[in-house]
């Protein structure tokens, strides 16, 4: 009995890993890739172009503030609109329908293509994280050749601290994808569903400010609704630690650890929703 | 047991006017005997694809049952024992065709090398040999139908349910069609054929239903259902041409007439699909 739920689940996970892996060929073959290796090179230059003038020590900052901007925003663009095409891709092209004529269950399918849209967002939050570490590491030693006493005789820059940042942007962004399968799974038209991807994507950017809201709360139903919202949507603004990487003290492994499983219960659960928007969906 | 078997299936889709609804398939009852080729008929609309939609767990029906190999639909171990061609070809143009073929052999769970054996026989099988690795961007319409049968096979399923295999095909290509079909009878299997194609239908079919508005009008084996009708048709054979216009004129005295050839399933087809839509008003 246990070796056949052993095998039933050895097979549920070799049924997710063949879509993620067809989601992740489809992301590479339909030219997706190629335009993320194109902003991936466009940053790493004008990460470099800035060689050209003298911002003094702020400018490891300031390039280093630059490429986790492009990780945040154009990784959060990427999020949302490269899982609502490969989803709903599926669902409009009526793909769908010889998939899950095999033994595929629709949980099955959702969360092989979120993960082989995650796959994607890491592919391309990897470029970006080579080209800034590049650009970071060139300018850093051109300063220190200069003055090898500009950062007090040490680097400025923690390059574990830039790679834990762009695993954090990871799973922050596998959150916004999940909640961007959600609402593929549901919508008749991409274009909804990329709308509220970008509205939740908003509404987790602007989670301190419905704080301070509440925090002056006086019970109305107004603000029992935005206390939902805030429990329904994460806080995106967790995972904005880049200013502790350049000059700052760091990020804590315990921070990273709690940041993770914050992300990974969101993901978990708008991927389960997702899942069960599509059960319900006629195909 | 019945290879497959539908019982009172209803199926409804709602309309955006509140409490109304469409009803796609209506009381449908039908049993499919294994190693059976079974043609279901039915004008557009009439509710096929709806049925074929709920015997691979795809929609779920609004009432009534209907089981595959004595299980429902529902449950993958059912689901991995049928094969589906669909009505069009819905398959992923970034992929190879041998790539496509594999990578439903994965998901059906079957070993790497075992399915690269079977992909490789199954594409020889259909002519697509030398096509396996080229994308199905370059496919013709003909060839994608045929890839639709090498995938639908990968798992060697038991039942095969073909959703218009023939649409958009050519005359040379919906006759390669319908020997692939006898082809699967022979092997034991049994197939659901869903087709426009009557003259096919009436000559690869054991057994035929014939849809309208999501009722079956009439099931049977071909030959029952072109003798339907027929009490006041007499089949005369190997007369000369002097006897033959005695006989028409004759005929033609009495108030009748005498044609060339029997009773088409076209004819048994049209007829009672266009009564059905009399009697509806």
């Amino acid at each position: 009995m246990i070796d056949s739920m052993a095998e039933r689940i050895g097979r549920s996970f070799s049924r997710i890993g063949a879509i993620a892996g067809n989601t992740y060929r489809e992301a590479i073959r339909m030219r997706l890739f190629l335009l993320l290796a194109l902003t991936g090179v466009a940053s790493l230059a004008v990460g470099l172009f800035f060689q050209e003038f003298n911002l003094g020590s702020n400018e490891l900052s300031f390039i280093a503030d630059f490429g986790f901007g492009g990780m945040t925003l154009l990784g959060s663009i990427v999020a949302v609109v490269v899982t609502v095409q490969l989803l709903f891709g599926e669902i409009e092209h009526r793909s769908i329908m010889p998939l899950l004529a095999k033994p595929v269950s629709r949980g099955e399918f959702v969360l092989g293509k979120v993960l082989g849209a995650w796959l994607t967002i890491c592919s391309f939050i990897a470029a970006l994280t080579i080209a800034l570490v590049t650009a970071l590491w060139i300018r850093e030693t051109q300063i220190l050749a200069q003055d090898s006493e500009a950062f007090g005789g040490g680097r400025a820059v923690s390059y574990a601290g830039v790679l834990i940042f762009a695993c954090l942007q990871c799973m922050r962004l596998a959150i916004l994808a999940s909640i961007s399968a959600f609402f593929a799974a549901y919508a008749t038209s991409s274009i909804f569903a990329i709308f509220m991807g970008f509205f939740v994507w908003i509404i987790g950017q602007l989670h301190p400010v419905i704080s301070d809201q509440l925090a002056h709360s006086t019970g109305s139903i107004s603000d029992l609704l935005l206390r939902l919202v805030t429990w329904l949507t994460p806080d995106m603004r967790l995972f904005d630690l880049g200013a502790d990487v350049v000059g700052g003290p760091g990020i804590a492994g315990a921070v990273a650890a709690k940041l993770l499983l914050y992300a990974a219960l969101y993901a978990a659960f708008y991927t389960a929703l997702a899942a069960f928007a599509l059960g319900k969906r006629e195909l | 047991m019945p290879a497959i078997e539908i019982s009172d299936l209803c199926k409804d889709f709602p309309l955006p006017e509140r409490g109304k609804f469409v009803r796609a398939v209506d009381q449908l009852s039908l049993t499919i005997e294994e190693n059976c080729i079974f043609g279901l008929l039915g004008p557009n609309g009439s509710g096929k694809s709806t049925t074929v939609k709920i015997l691979l767990g795809l929609s779920r029906p609004s009432r009534g049952s209907c089981k595959v190999l004595g299980q429902s639909p529902d449950a993958p171990s059912a689901r991995a024992r049928i094969g589906y061609l669909p009505d069009a070809p819905y398959y992923y143009r970034f992929l190879s065709g041998r790539e496509l073929v594999l990578y439903y052999g994965r998901l059906l769970g079957i070993e790497a090398k075992l399915a690269k054996r079977r992909a490789g026989e199954l594409l020889e099988r259909f002519g697509l040999a030398d096509a396996a690795d080229r994308k199905l961007g370059s496919y013709s319409k003909g060839m994608l139908q045929r890839l639709g049968f090498a995938q639908a096979l990968i798992g060697d399923p038991e039942v095969l349910i073909l959703d218009e295999p023939t649409a958009g095909v050519d005359p040379v290509g919906a006759a390669e069609v319908g020997e692939f079909i006898l082809d699967l009878k022979t092997q034991g299997k049994t197939v659901l054929l869903c087709s426009h194609l009557l003259s096919q239908v009436e000559s690869i079919c054991d057994q035929v239903g014939i849809l309208n508005k999501g009722r079956l009008l009439a099931e049977g084996s071909v030959a029952d259902l072109l003798s339907q009708g027929e009490a006041d048709r007499l089949s005369i054979r190997g007369v000369s041409p002097t006897a033959r216009s005695r006989i028409e004129r004759i005929a033609a005295e009495a108030g009748g007439s005498v044609e060339a050839g029997g009773r088409t399933l076209d004819e048994v087809f049209l007829d009672l699909v266009a009564s059905d839509d009399r009697f509806d008003g």
